[in-house]
């Protein structure tokens, strides 16, 4: 099991794998997990609401707080801000900046980075 | 493609929106579709120099919440009076505890503290509006204002850049007139941007402010460009904003002189390239917004040209247990 | 007695009418001037005077004891602003640049794992102006650079001010009417907004009254830069607030040369048209104030 992974994609959109990737984490609405086995093929996917799209302030740090919550290893979305890096990096989960196409493409793009 | 530019200058005052007000226009005279964001709803002036007093469309905006003390369960203890760190608990002149709103953040303090259930209650408040209008040179403008007393926040601007999206077409060029100063939300005004233009004025406090703000565009590995705005009022500081361009690859777009024409054309509530478009400041002004178009129809060059080569992530400092 | 100045655009010469009114007040009262702008005070550098008497601004500062923490999350939890950041063991970070101070975290810790550190965000100064036998206090507050959290940097500078007893405390606000400017203006007498005849400063004039209205502050509009536009809407929202418009200052180049020289115009040029004006503004604000 130790290869298995679940990696996270913000998105504006409940459309599952056809979710397009959002150029913003901590205010993206949700995220779209997948699950991954050990080939880094797709185990499972599901949806949950980003709490940081609701935050006044520090959005990225409550979007980082879930994404540990669900144990999250790698964040997928176009842009991440000085409050995101600090907190992602301090808890060693993984980011990779893209966006703009699904997430199941998004996922082909970035196989050989995880 | 869709193109979002990010005018930013730091602070107030230093013409930021005459610059991006001046770009939206040229853009829509020449066929574009422009969509623009007013992001400084601490001092929204973009619909002020275009001449627009009407809205089509207005909505509440609510970000904070404020707490309040419920009279009849209060039982006057002022274990909240003291402790509270805005100071914003006080007692009337009837007697009874109140919470100033305006100097109230609405934090749980008061509310953890209050021995008694329920005799603190947090609310939410509305902190603005949003808007929008169809201006009359052709393209939509988003804007917001703030209530008396509330914060501006990067949730307001992101609101506001969501709205643009919306009504936004593939080929669509989003200017956003950024929210002033470098807190969170000049950070959401950049965030997303594919490029950002810097306007400064040659004073010492214009130039700090850009630095500050160049920081973030690194951060986001953004290309950037600069207007210089009132060059001629201090040249030697002028040829120091121009060498901090060249030294950070940073795309002089212009610079434009003091003039009169300017602060007229705001008291007559028509864009300056409009109502003056001879003037020096029109001139410049219309050469900068040539530019940008240019730099639009030959992006992937330019882009490639200005983005930072290698990343500087700008990592705010945080406090963590010693291992 | 608190008498605020503020006007809702910046430049509109804010500081300009502060500055005269401060030092005319001052030859007959004992007065002490709080220079309330944060994020760019320029009191003292119309009054040519150098801030002295540095102190700083702290603000609160979470400080976790972690051999006391027993990881309940329950500061990670309250913490609105995103300032405290729990590890999947519990274990909280603190982000300071995110903290705004309000000790929610240190209140709800059981057992009292999070101690009151502090951070500085700025400094209040207070320097003695002496002009051509004028003296008073002129008390100023400056955020460092990058901060922008302006309310306690605002309370602190104010608070500092109303500390020095005084016959009369006048207080410049900062442009706006953001939470910056109505800390400021809490408990302030009479207000004087400073506005001036162009769409831009119609536009702020209304923030300001609507303001001092919710408020409950008296407000007097004085129209700064007169001539270069027409006032009709001014007018009509000095009725809309019931605030008198109570003086005109045309623009001049005596003011312009006031700013080169350094001093004040109403020192510089004491029979200047527009000194006038600020003594027709004083002695209305006596009257008002006698009248209470």
């Amino acid at each position: 099991m130790v290869n298995e992974m679940k990696v996270a994609f913000a998105t504006e959109e409940k459309n599952g794998l056809d979710s397009i990737v959002s150029t913003k984490f901590g205010r993206a609405a949700y995220f779209v997990i997948v699950e991954l086995d050990n080939d880094k093929k797709i185990k499972d996917n599901y949806i949950i609401v980003n709490p940081g799209g609701e935050a006044r302030s520090g959005a990225a740090i409550k979007a980082v707080q879930k994404l540990l919550e669900e144990k999250v290893a790698v964040v997928v979305a176009g842009a991440f801000g000085p409050n995101a890096l600090v907190a992602l990096d301090e808890m060693n989960i993984k980011h990779i900046v893209l966006s703009g196409v699904k997430v199941s493409e998004a996922l082909g793009q970035i196989t050989d980075k995880l | 493609m869709m193109i979002e530019i990010a005018v930013a200058s730091g602070k107030g005052g230093v013409g930021k929106s005459t610059v991006s007000t001046s770009i939206a226009i040229y853009l829509s005279r020449r066929k574009r579709n422009v969509v623009a964001i007013d992001a400084d709803a601490d001092a929204a002036n973009f619909h002020l120099i275009l001449g627009e007093d009407r809205w089509d469309w207005k909505k509440s905006y609510s970000d904070s919440m404020i707490a309040k003390i419920i009279e009849e369960k209060c039982i006057k203890c002022g274990n909240c009076l003291g402790k509270c760190s805005y100071k914003a608990i006080y007692i009337d002149e009837r007697g009874n505890y109140r919470i100033n709103p305006i100097l109230c953040e609405g934090c749980l303090t008061c509310t953890l503290v209050c021995p008694v259930r329920g005799a603190i209650v947090r609310e939410k408040v509305e902190s603005g509006k949003l808007y929008r209008v169809n201006t009359k040179y052709g393209f939509p403008l988003i804007s917001a204002s703030l209530n008396p007393g509330r914060p501006n926040s990067g949730k307001l601007v992101t609101e506001e850049k969501e709205l643009a999206k919306e009504i936004a077409e593939d080929d669509s060029i989003i200017i956003i007139d950024s929210a002033a100063g470098i807190g969170c939300q000049v950070v959401s005004s950049l965030a997303g941007a594919n490029m950002v233009i810097l306007v400064a004025e040659p004073t010492p406090a214009s130039f700090n402010a850009i630095k500050r703000v160049h920081v973030l565009t690194k951060h986001f590995m953004q290309p950037v460009a600069l207007v210089i705005n009132k060059y001629d009022i201090n040249l030697q500081m002028s040829d120091t904003l121009e060498d901090f361009a060249q030294e950070n690859n940073i795309d002089l777009l212009g610079k434009i002189p003091y003039d009169e024409s300017i602060p007229k054309s705001m008291a007559s509530r028509v864009p300056v390239i409009e109502l003056f478009p001879n003037s020096p400041a029109a001139k410049a002004l219309i050469n900068i917004s040539a530019k940008v178009e240019y730099i639009i129809d030959n992006w992937h060059e330019w882009f490639i040209g200005h983005r930072p080569k290698k990343p500087e992530p700008y990592k705010p400092i945080i406090i963590k247990p010693m291992s | 007695m608190i008498i605020s100045v503020s006007g809702g655009k910046g430049g509109t010469g804010k500081s300009t009418v502060t500055v005269n009114i401060a030092i005319l007040l001052a030859q007959k009262y004992s007065l002490v001037l709080a220079d309330l702008d944060v994020e760019d005070p320029n009191d003292h550098i119309l009054l040519s005077v150098k801030p002295e008497n540095r102190e700083p601004i702290n603000i609160m500062l979470p400080f976790v004891d972690y051999k006391k923490c027993i990881k309940c999350r329950a500061c990670g939890n309250v913490c609105d602003t995103g300032a405290m950041l729990l590890s999947p063991e519990g274990i909280p970070y603190v982000i300071p640049r995110l903290c705004s101070g309000c000790r929610t975290c240190y209140y709800v810790c059981p057992t009292k794992a999070i101690e009151e550190g502090k951070r500085t965000i700025g400094y209040t100064y207070l320097t003695n102006v002496d002009m051509d036998g004028i003296s008073f206090k002129l008390v100023s507050g400056k955020l460092i650079e990058g901060e922008e959290h302006t309310p306690p940097a605002v309370i602190a500078a104010k608070e500092r001010a109303l500390n020095i007893d005084a016959e009369i405390h006048l207080i410049d606000t900062s442009a706006g009417t953001s939470n910056t400017v109505a800390t400021a203006l809490d408990n302030s007498k009479i207000v004087l907004a400073v506005t001036e005849p162009t769409p831009l400063g119609l536009h702020d004039l209304e923030l300001i009254l609507k303001l001092t209205s919710l408020m409950k502050i008296k407000t007097f509009i004085v129209i700064n830069r007169a001539g270069i536009g027409p006032e009709d809407d001014h007018v009509k929202l000095s009725r809309q607030y019931r605030s008198e418009i109570i003086a005109r200052i045309p623009y001049s180049r005596d003011v312009v040369e006031s700013y080169i020289k350094g001093k004040p115009i109403v020192l510089y040029k004491k029979d200047s048209k527009i000194s006038q004006i600020f003594y027709d503004i004083v002695n209305y604000l006596e009257e008002v104030v006698n009248d209470d």
